[in-house]
């Protein structure tokens, strides 16, 4: 089928690109692969497309600032798992990354996209939220990633607005960090649910995929975990997801694994023992 | 608009809707109808061609964004005389194909694995593979066809 004819313009400069999305009822699109889907769909139809593939040389990197990382908006997912840097300094990003897609959709999508996107689904999203990531408009500004999302699609941005890259601390070389994800099949598949875990003495992060309007944070379950109770930290996760029934899952079981896979992380993370002797189901 | 791309090997400038999925300018535009449009959603790899040496799923590229590239689909793959790659004599020889519709994706996705990682173990076969799927269900015999063609490219 032909999609309706709209235009698609091919910036070579940010100032440019950022020009044309002052127009009212463009948008932007990276590797497409959500944009393409939905622009199909019918779900958006914009007046333009502004094609960001030619800013790759400007906005596809991988920086080490000090303490600090910074990954540029453009930078594929295939690129980040291909990073030593991102392996070893931030491994939370690189397990969430793994699970995105196949080979094919890693190759073309861009964590710019998956921000820009606002899926609750997001896979790299949970990691960015564990990692207090900031995210960087139009190659000045930052925001906290929370900050930035709205709802589901929704960003805090205006006409002109581009990401264009996501800054963060550094894991801890001491830390120990899980992302667990829960779809239909292993591979290749949207999340029905999913948690980004951190943990260092004294300090926990905890953020839910896919069980409320945005990705979510959940300062119960860090606080409980940082006192050591991984059954009080589950049942604070169900507590604080707010998901909805779809075709792939209900609303209570989605629930019931934003605990569950909490769990499963920690004992991945600290083996069975941790759990265990606290008490095994947290329902 | 005019797109100019390499498809494998040779350049061709045809005029295609900005916005039309790469996959219909193989197909309807160019004849080139090995990549198929099983799901036209990204989730099924039946359309995966290989773009500036990347495997991508051609459903959801833009013509636009396609501009300048180097495109091989698996009408390249074949000796100019007509002898099989090995992956898709192997392929052949392991009996991986059933309906055949999201071979020429397995196929690519193939390819590609082996250009990147000659000597894969079991488990990076099957990740390699992911994104591709066989609605016959039938993915033991791909993945003795990935691990046959590894042995005879090595």
């Amino acid at each position: 089928m032909l999609q309706a004819d709209v235009p698609v313009y091919t910036p070579a400069t940010l100032a440019e690109a950022r020009q044309l999305l002052q127009e009212p009822g463009t948008r932007p699109v990276a590797g497409g692969t959500d944009a393409m889907v939905r622009f199909k769909d019918g779900v958006w139809r914009p007046t333009a497309w502004v094609n960001l593939l030619r800013l790759r040389g400007e906005l596809a990197y991988i920086r080490e600032d000090g303490d600090w990382l910074e990954v540029g908006a453009l930078t594929t997912f295939s690129e980040l798992l291909a990073s030593r840097v991102v392996r070893e300094r931030a491994p939370l990003l690189a397990k969430a990354v793994r699970t995105v897609g196949g080979p094919a959709i890693r190759n073309m999508g861009t964590i710019g996209g998956n921000i820009g996107t606002a899926s609750p689904a997001g896979d790299s999203l949970p990691a960015l939220y564990a990692l207090d990531a900031e995210v960087l408009v139009n190659g000045v500004t930052t925001i906290g990633i929370a900050e930035l999302m709205l709802g589901p699609g929704r960003l805090k941005l205006q006409a002109g607005d581009l990401i264009t890259g996501v800054r963060f601390r550094a894991q801890a070389p001491d830390e120990v960090c899980t992302f667990e994800k829960l779809g239909l099949r292993a591979a290749h598949a949207i999340s029905l649910a999913s948690v980004a875990v951190r943990l260092a003495p004294g300090m926990a992060r905890v953020a839910l995929g896919a069980v409320a309007p945005t990705v979510i944070r959940v300062p119960d379950a860090e606080a409980a975990l940082v006192a050591g109770h991984a059954a009080a930290a589950a049942a604070a996760a169900q507590e604080a997801a707010r998901p909805i029934s779809d075709v792939r899952a209900s609303a209570e079981y989605r629930r019931a694994m934003a605990g569950n896979l909490l769990l499963r992380g920690l004992m991945r993370m600290l083996g069975p023992n941790l759990v265990s002797p606290i008490g095994g189901d947290p329902r | 608009m005019e797109l100019k791309m390499n498809v494998n090997g040779q350049p061709v400038a045809v005029e295609v809707a900005p916005t039309e999925p790469l996959l219909q300018v193989l197909r309807e535009r160019l004849g080139l109808v090995g990549a198929k449009e099983p799901c036209g959603k990204g989730e099924c790899g039946g359309c995966t061609v290989l773009m500036n040496g990347q495997t991508v799923n051609a459903c959801l590229v833009m013509a636009a964004q396609a501009e300048g590239a180097e495109v091989l689909t698996v009408e390249g793959l074949a000796a100019p005389d007509g002898k099989l790659h090995p992956v898709q004599q192997a392929f052949v020889e392991a009996g991986a194909v059933q309906c055949g519709y999201c071979m020429t994706g397995m196929v690519m996705s193939a390819f590609s694995l082996l250009q990147q990682n000659p000597q894969p173990t079991e488990a990076e076969i099957k990740e390699g593979m992911e994104g591709n799927l066989c609605r016959c269900t039938g993915y033991q015999k791909v993945f003795d066809a990935v691990n046959l063609a590894a042995g005879r490219l090595r």
